[in-house]
C-alpha cells in the first residue's frame, strides 16, 4: 500500500504541478472493509426520523447528510425525511434518542438477518452489512424556558452548537460509509495535515477547541482521500 | 531513443500493475453475499470468554462505533472534571439496557451501570460524603444461558474491591442527577500505580479492553501532577 502511494506520489509530482495532498491515498488502518449490502448501485439513502430532531438538531443539520457527495464516484447519499410510505424500506435510518449526559451518537450496522450486530471488533466491521441505524443523542434539558442540549452545551469558541450537531451527522454518515475513527500515529499520515500525531479529519473522536485542531468541523482532504481510497 | 521509451513505458505500467495488486480489491456494491466475510482483527480486541464465578462471560464491545465527549489531554480531562478522587467499588454494579423494541429485545441502543465509590482521596473539587455513585456505559445482561457484557466504552466492568483513580464528571442536561461519569468516559478512569499493567480476570488491562488504547502519556502526568506514584 505505501509503495503504491509513493510510485503514484513521485509520478504525479513528476507529471505534473499537483501538490503531493492532493494526491488521492489512503490508510488500510482508517477504513473497514465489506460493503453496505442494501444500497443500490451507490446510492446511500438516509432516512431521518422523527425522534432525531430537537432544538439543535434541525433540518438545516440533517441537509449535511449530502456532504459525503462528489467525492467518490462511487459514493452518493441522499437524505430523506420520515413519511408512513418509507417505514417498510430497508433505508439507513436515523433516529434520535437519550444517550445521555457524555455521547454524541452512535452508528449500529445490522447482519444479513436483519439482526443489529451485538459487538464491534473488526472482525465485525470488516465484514459487509446489510444495513446501518444512526442513534444521535437529543437529550435536552430546560433550564428556565430555555432548552440545553449536548450540542449547546459541549459547543466551544471554535465549535457552534450548530456546528457540533452538523458535524456529528457527516461523522456518523462517514462512519456509515466505512470510514473509521483515525489512529494516533504520526508515522501513518504523511501529508502535511498533521496536529499532535492526528491527522486533520472530521472523523476524530471528540470536539474541536483550541487544543484539538485536528478535530475538524468539515470533511477534510484525509477524509476525502479516505473516501476514495475506500470506494474507488 | 524510441527503444529507450518503449522500455521505460512498460517498466512503469508493469510496476503499475505491481502495486496495484498490494491493494485490497474493491468491494461489490451491489453484491447480496449470504453471510459477512470476516477478516483480519486489526486491534486484537476479539471477544474473549472470561470466567466470573465459574461462568463465561462474553464481552461485546461496542467502543468503535459509539462517539463521545472525547478529551485529548489531561489538562483538558482535569479542567472538565467536577472531582478527581482515589477509591474503591464497595459493591457491585446494577446494568439497566435501552432497546428500541422493549419487548423483543432486538436493538440495544445503549447500557448503563451504576456504583457506589468509596472515597479514599480528593484530588479535585469538593465532596462532603465518603462515597459517590458513579455511572459506566456498559451493562452485563445475565438473562440467557450466556452472561454477556456489552461496553460501549471498551472500559472494564465496576467491580466490589476494585480500586482506581477517577475523572468524575456531574451531569447537566438533567434535575439534581445523584450520580457522576468518567470525564470523557475512557479518559476519566486509570489504575492505581500499584494496580497499573496487571491484567484482571476479565482480560482487561489497566481497564481498557483493547490494552492498546490506554494512554500511558496521560497516566504518568497525572501521577506525576497529584504526587501518586
Amino acid at each position: 500500500m505505501q509503495l503504491r502511494f509513493c510510485v503514484t506520489t513521485c509520478m504525479a509530482l513528476m507529471c505534473s504541478s499537483t501538490p503531493v495532498y492532493a494526491v488521492s491515498y489512503g490508510h488500510e488502518e482508517c477504513v473497514w472493509h465489506g460493503v453496505l449490502v442494501n444500497n443500490k448501485q451507490s446510492n446511500y439513502k438516509f432516512v431521518v426520523y422523527p425522534s432525531a430532531f430537537n432544538s439543535t438538531l434541525t433540518y438545516s443539520t440533517y441537509s449535511y447528510i449530502t456532504s459525503w457527495n462528489n467525492i467518490s464516484d462511487n459514493v452518493h447519499t441522499q437524505k430523506l425525511f420520515y413519511s408512513p410510505d418509507l417505514q417498510n424500506q430497508n433505508y439507513e435510518r436515523i433516529e434520535g434518542c437519550d444517550l445521555g449526559d457524555n455521547i454524541l451518537g452512535r452508528m449500529i450496522p445490522y447482519d444479513c438477518s436483519n439482526q443489529p450486530f451485538d459487538e464491534n471488533t473488526n472482525p465485525i466491521l470488516n465484514s459487509n452489512w446489510y444495513r446501518v441505524v444512526i442513534k444521535v443523542n437529543t437529550r435536552q434539558y430546560n433550564y428556565s424556558n430555555s432548552y440545553q442540549t449536548i450540542f449547546s452545551y459541549y459547543s466551544t469558541p471554535y465549535c457552534t452548537p450548530a456546528q457540533l450537531a452538523n458535524s456529528t451527522i457527516i461523522h456518523e454518515v462517514g462512519h456509515a460509509l466505512k470510514l473509521k475513527h483515525p489512529k494516533k500515529d504520526c508515522s501513518l499520515f504523511y501529508h502535511m495535515h498533521n496536529f499532535n500525531d492526528y491527522p486533520s479529519s472530521i472523523m476524530n473522536e471528540g470536539i474541536r477547541d483550541a487544543s484539538t485542531l485536528y478535530i475538524s468541523n468539515t470533511i477534510t482532504i484525509h477524509d476525502e482521500c479516505e473516501l476514495k481510497f475506500k470506494w474507488d | 531513443m524510441k527503444k529507450r521509451i518503449i522500455t521505460a513505458l512498460a517498466f512503469s505500467f508493469a510496476l503499475t500493475l505491481c502495486c496495484s495488486c498490494g491493494k485490497a480489491e474493491p468491494d461489490s456494491l451491489s453484491e447480496n453475499k449470504a453471510a459477512p466475510v470476516a477478516l483480519k482483527d486489526t486491534a486484537g480486541s476479539d471477544s474473549s470468554l472470561p470466567e466470573k464465578g465459574g461462568k463465561q462471560i462474553k464481552v461485546c464491545d461496542l467502543s468503535e462505533t459509539t462517539d463521545y465527549i472525547k478529551y485529548h489531554t489531561l489538562d483538558s480531562i482535569i479542567e472538565n472534571s467536577d472531582l478527581i478522587v482515589t477509591g474503591e467499588f464497595i459493591e457491585d454494579g446494577i446494568s439497566e439496557f435501552a432497546y428500541d423494541d422493549p419487548e423483543n429485545k432486538k436493538l440495544l441502543y445503549d447500557a448503563k451501570t451504576k456504583n457506589v465509590f468509596r472515597i479514599d482521596r480528593v484530588l479535585k473539587g469538593d465532596v462532603t460524603a465518603d462515597t459517590v455513585t458513579i455511572l459506566q456505559n456498559y451493562g452485563i445482561d445475565n438473562a440467557g444461558e450466556e452472561e454477556k457484557l456489552y461496553s460501549f466504552s471498551g472500559l472494564s466492568p465496576m467491580f466490589k474491591g476494585s480500586k482506581w483513580i477517577y475523572c468524575l464528571r456531574k451531569p447537566v442536561l438533567e434535575k439534581d442527577p445523584d450520580y457522576y461519569y468518567p470525564t470523557g468516559d475512557s479518559e476519566g478512569r486509570y489504575p492505581l500505580p500499584e494496580d497499573y499493567n496487571i491484567p484482571d480476570s476479565f482480560g482487561f488491562t489497566n481497564g481498557y479492553l483493547d490494552a492498546a488504547k490506554f494512554p500511558h502519556d496521560v497516566y504518568s502526568s497525572l501521577l506525576e501532577k497529584y504526587s501518586l506514584k
